[in-house]
């Protein structure tokens, strides 16, 4: 009798993997045709389209289904919305077990296009025509580098939040210990290493205590990409096309001169000595405690930095600001961080019934109307329009109750008048608005994004870390580094370059 | 009795309580200067300033974290959570260690090779959530009850210790006409006091604790027990690297704090239920019994 | 007679044996139908260690691609030493935190106030309800070059900083002794709680003979203790290759990896950050299989000197 109870349960548990089988596809995109074409005239006596979502959380405060919002957002879009809101620290383990069991959404958030897995499932909706019909405002406002990044050979798979800026790591500065001690912004890697020396030997955090530390990173080689950016280089999943190959940046040969920058840091002590070990909480400390000259973050947090740091260290005046990056010595490519054109994405799949509803819903969400709605809320309640002149002013103290709507409804990417608004503060956004022009204007492409992912990286990640790390603190030659980036193109590296590689000339030429 | 102790026990007595002394000193300390972190402000945090004393002195820490409503809830589930768990667990555990307790058990030894198999292989996560989920748990308060409700560990432990207690007792009782159900509750559990009582500590505290359980298995917030909801809090999105870049932001309130924060939740019940435990650690048990 | 008994016991056919105990075999299974549907069951998705894991295709239709995760896996040209990494760490755990609470017990039991050794016990155990993380923040705090109290000391003796969480050298012993500073306390609660079964009938006979302290520990007190001890020793070995992953994960680093990169920690990285989970299951299988031997041939061992053993 136990056999037979195994057997039902193990029969259960398999079932449950491919039942999705039998889900008849009323979407496809042969319907459209029959229903009106205009995106901004609502069927009238239509009944509101009912749209099941997941989405991430995005760890933050997250409403009910009555929530004034909410309602308002289906008001708009005649929709009835029923979104399950995921905690974000296991938000892929969520999503991919709820797949597992068959309990697929109409339309699920993610980073980036749907997995292979499922599209070759065919449980995904390729949204061309779709747009065509009822996504005018999507396809004028949305870049096509973002639209590139989610489509494969040629069908559209998801609708992409474009990123706020191209490139998303930056170079912050202390402005005010450059102007304390004279000195201009650095231009080049040679600039930069005289700016951080003069950082650790003239004491420019005035304490008489020789404790700045001129550059600062975190560990696992994480947020320093802009010191490798310095050659065009980046150490996380990016990839070129160099020498008729498909390459990792970790073994482009640009990245010796940022290794060798860095271990010349490490020998002048102009690096944080336990940047290795440096989590987040203590990485952020030490900037906040007024210790630390560069580093290298995301730009839309000047401001935070800004804020931070004067109610941190408030004698020193504070000012932080974004610089570009400089450039390394005898490299004349472009500078900066990768470009990555979105930020979160949202997938259509088989199961939506609605799917000119949903995107109409993203529609109306990108418009001028929609762009106001999901930055500021509802007017009368977060935000207000002044008679006289339609100036309009943001309830900055209800900002955390609608954070949620920023975060997670939003679609469209950046929007310089929204911005300004809700900084409803002029020099703040001074330092905002340099920061992402900066950011716009520097970076460079990653063949990565838009390719399949990479399936066995042969252990980039381990072995890029640990020989790295014995180059820059000085256990190492450099010589070491090129000998590792010998060995792993020998231990199975070319065959990835190679699968790489034949990709690109099958897909991109 | 004889109460005269020799020169080296006095030796051995005072370099007991020396060392002994010498580790709680070991632990207080670092224990003493993390309460002090939680009741520091973040600034003092920052600046590194806080030694043994908090720092410039608030509870924001802990109002954060109190003062909502979804604490309470959260709360109140793992209350329920403990009390039932632990209710199940030791049912579970005394009635599968007692029969495996006797050495004439025929199949004894495969039954335990079958859980100890089970100790040593664990399953991939899908395959449980999909078990968990054709069972009909998810999202119910059963699902952080019913999938761990028995540890094989405990089993063990259990299993140990029935074996220690003389088969004669159950003999004698035998033969006056008890049955195997009523021997177990009213002989063999008494005698083991300390250990029921040490493995229902170990339940209460896993179930009091673990977030594992609820992690996957839980979205509806208003069923999240206190461990998940804390964890929630803390954000440890930070542990997928891959999504730092879009998600970075710099901490607004202070982690460590409230990390601190969640481990003092963590702590006192246990720290204010164990006192009750220690008395039950009586020497003893078994005086009497097999003089009957 | 006993000869007998037993002789005739064996004739007796297994179904009527198990009729006359019924009672026993009926308060089995609950407990082995918990088992067969939370263990068991999921335990046959283990299968994806030798499957192309796709989600939508589930568990039985993913393709079969037999040991290719087991190579991928063996062929990390540093897989001996992380193998290697993670028996030494193991061999050290045992070796020294394995008998640290036992030892702690022990003085315990010998105090003779009561107030003393409950506030002592309690105060020791505390440190378990911990995470690691703050564990591995006052680890920073003791270690650290620029703010670490150690290095501290050493500057006003005039000595350079030593970057300890940074040295291969001391990642082994950094984890051993911040391991038993946590958990030494609490695992010493099932050791006290044997000590309390222990009957002091014993300890009195002994007494009355002129046994001192030290015989009455060797003949009554480490025997009462080593049902409990050989089990928990058999245990560790069966989890051999399972370390405790968070610990070793926040105190590692890449410059450490030469000593402290584990199992469970390569796991971490190249297959569940990934969601790589076909090579996650087929490194756990491996630590099983590994695990699972070692506990049979250590059972045997066990049996045979010491006559303790799980089955």
């Amino acid at each position: 009798m136990l056999c037979a109870l195994a057997m039902f349960l193990a029969v259960l548990a398999a079932c449950s993997g491919n039942n999705t089988a039998g889900a008849p596809s009323s979407a496809s995109p042969a319907d459209s045709s029959t229903t009106p074409a205009a995106s901004d005239s609502p069927a009238a006596p239509a009944e509101p389209a009912k749209i099941k979502m997941m989405v991430s959380d995005h760890s933050l405060a997250v409403p009910d289904a009555n929530d004034p919002r909410i309602k308002y957002l289906e008001e708009k879009t005649n929709t009835d919305l029923d979104i399950e809101f995921l905690a974000h620290g296991t938000y892929q383990d969520q999503l991919k077990l709820k797949f597992a069991s068959g309990d697929y959404p109409d339309v699920y958030q993610s980073w980036s296009g749907p997995e292979a897995d499922l599209v070759e499932g065919g449980q995904i909706l390729a949204l061309n025509d779709l747009l065509k019909e009822y996504g005018p405002n999507l396809l004028e406002k949305i870049p096509q580098a973002a639209w590139d990044a989610v489509t494969v050979k040629g069908d559209i798979l998801a609708i992409p939040q474009p990123a706020l800026t191209a490139s998303g790591q930056v170079m912050f500065i202390r402005k005010d210990w450059l102007d304390k001690l004279s000195l201009n912004i650095p231009t080049t890697s040679d600039e930069l290493l005289n700016v951080l020396r003069a950082f650790r030997d003239k004491d420019p955090n005035g304490n008489g205590e020789a404790d700045e530390i001129p550059f600062s990173m975190r560990e696992n080689i994480q947020w320093g990409d802009n010191i490798f950016g310095m050659w065009g280089i980046g150490t996380a999943w990016t990839e070129y096309y160099y020498n008729n190959e498909v390459i990792l940046g970790n073994i482009h040969p640009n990245i010796l001169k940022g290794l060798e920058y860095i271990r010349g840091l490490w020998d002048e002590k102009l690096i944080d000595s336990e940047f290795m070990t440096n989590d987040r909480v203590r990485w952020e400390s030490k900037i906040r405690a007024g210790l630390v000259g560069v580093w290298d973050h995301a730009p839309n947090l000047v401001t935070q930095w800004n804020q931070d740091l004067r109610a941190s260290v408030p004698d020193q005046n504070p000012e932080v600001i974004v610089i570009p990056t400089p450039r390394g010595t005898g490299y004349d490519g472009p500078l900066g961080t990768r470009w990555s054109p979105i930020s979160k994405t949202f997938i259509l799949t088989k199961n939506a019934k609605n799917p000119e509803a949903i995107i109409q819903y993203f529609d109306w969400l990108i418009s001028d109307e929609g762009q106001i709605f999901s930055e500021l809320g509802i007017e009368g309640d977060t935000f207000f329009r002044a008679t006289s002149d339609g100036q309009i002013t943001f309830d900055a103290k209800k900002a955390q109750s609608i954070a949620w709507l920023d975060a997670i409804i939003r679609i469209h990417g950046y929007n310089p008048d929204m911005t300004k608004v809700k900084l409803a503060d002029d020099e703040m956004f001074t330092y905002l608005d340099q920061a992402y022009n900066i950011a716009n204007s520097e970076g460079f492409v990653n063949e990565a994004i838009g390719m399949p992912p990479i399936a066995d990286e042969r252990n980039m990640t381990t072995m890029f870390r640990e020989a790295a790390a014995r180059v820059m603190i000085g256990k190492a030659p450099l010589g070491d580094y090129e000998k590792f980036m010998a060995d792993w193109r020998a231990q199975g590296g070319d065959e990835l370059v190679k699968e790489r590689t034949d990709w690109y000339n099958a897909n991109r030429k | 009795m004889n109460i005269r102790r020799s020169i080296g026990e006095k030796i051995f007595d005072t370099v007991n309580i020396a060392v002994l002394a010498l580790a709680c000193i070991t632990v207080c300390i670092p224990l003493i200067h993390v309460i002090a972190s939680s009741l520091s402000s973040t600034n003092a945090l920052i600046h590194a300033k806080v030694a043994l004393w908090p720092v410039e002195f608030n509870l924001d820490n802990y109002k954060s974290v109190m003062q909502n409503r979804a604490f309470w809830r959260a709360f109140g589930i793992s209350v329920f959570v403990v009390v039932f768990g632990t209710l199940l667990n030791m049912l579970l555990t005394v009635f599968t260690a007692y029969p495996l307790s006797k050495s004439y058990l025929r199949g004894k030894n495969g039954v335990l090779m079958y859980i100890v198999f089970t100790m040593i292989f664990y399953p991939p996560m899908i395959p449980v959530y999909l078990v968990v989920k054709e069972v009909g748990l998810i999202n119910t308060v059963w699902a952080m009850i019913v999938p761990v409700a028995l540890s094989q560990f405990n089993l063990l432990i259990c299993l140990t210790f029935f074996r220690s207690l003389p088969e004669e007792l159950f003999e004698a009782a035998r033969v006056d006409g008890m049955g195997e159900f009523r021997m177990v509750t009213w002989i063999a559990v008494p005698l083991s006091k300390a250990i029921m009582v040490t493995l229902g500590l170990f339940y209460a505290v896993f179930h009091w604790n673990s977030y594992a359980t609820s992690l996957l298995y839980i979205t509806k917030s208003s069923l999240k027990p206190l461990q998940l909801y804390l964890y929630n809090l803390i954000a440890k999105s930070d542990m997928n690297e891959m999504l730092a870049n879009v998600i970075e932001s710099t901490t607004k309130l202070n982690p460590q704090g409230l990390q601190m924060a969640t481990i003092m939740v963590a702590t006192i019940p246990v720290i204010i239920i164990y006192p009750f435990i220690q008395k039950h650690f009586i020497k003893g048990a078994l005086i009497g019994s097999i003089k009957e | 007679m006993e000869q007998t008994r037993r002789a005739m016991a064996t004739r007796v056919p297994l179904l009527q044996f198990m009729l006359k105990h019924r009672a026993l075999y009926l308060m089995l299974v609950p407990g082995l139908v918990y088992l067969l549907v939370f263990k068991y069951v999921p335990l046959l998705g283990s299968v994806i260690a030798f499957k192309d894991y796709n989600i939508y295709k589930g568990v039985w239709a993913s393709d079969w691609v037999g040991f290719k995760y087991f190579y991928q896996f063996f062929n990390y040209p540093q897989f001996t030493r992380l193998l290697w990494n993670t028996l030494i760490i193991s061999f050290y755990q045992t070796l020294f935190a394995f008998p640290a609470p036992i030892i702690l017990a022990l003085l315990l039991n010998e105090i003779r106030s009561s107030v003393f050794q409950r506030s002592v016990q309690t105060i020791l155990y505390l440190p378990h309800f911990l995470s690691w993380v703050i564990i591995g923040g006052l680890g920073y705090m003791l270690l650290s070059p620029q703010v670490g109290l150690i290095n501290q000391w050493a500057a006003a003796f005039g000595y350079e900083p030593v970057h300890y969480l940074q040295e291969p050298g001391y990642f082994r012993s950094i984890i051993i002794v911040s391991g038993i500073w946590k958990e030494m306390g609490w695992n010493a609660i099932i050791f006290l709680a044997a000590l309390v079964g222990i009957s002091p009938v014993l300890y009195e006979a002994a007494k009355i003979d002129g046994a001192g302290r030290w015989k009455q520990f060797v003949h009554i007190t480490l025997p009462g203790l080593l049902p409990a001890i050989m089990l928990l020793l058999l245990l560790k070995i069966g989890h051999t290759l399972d370390l405790g992953f968070e610990q070793i994960y926040i105190f590692l680093n890449p410059i450490t990896y030469s000593t402290g990169d584990v199992l469970d920690t390569y796991s971490y990285r190249e297959g569940i950050i990934q969601g790589k989970y076909s090579l996650t299951t087929a490194i756990g299988l491996f630590k099983a299989v590994v695990g699972f031997l070692l506990l049979l041939v250590a059972n045997r061992a066990s049996k045979s000197m010491t006559g303790q053993g799980i089955f």
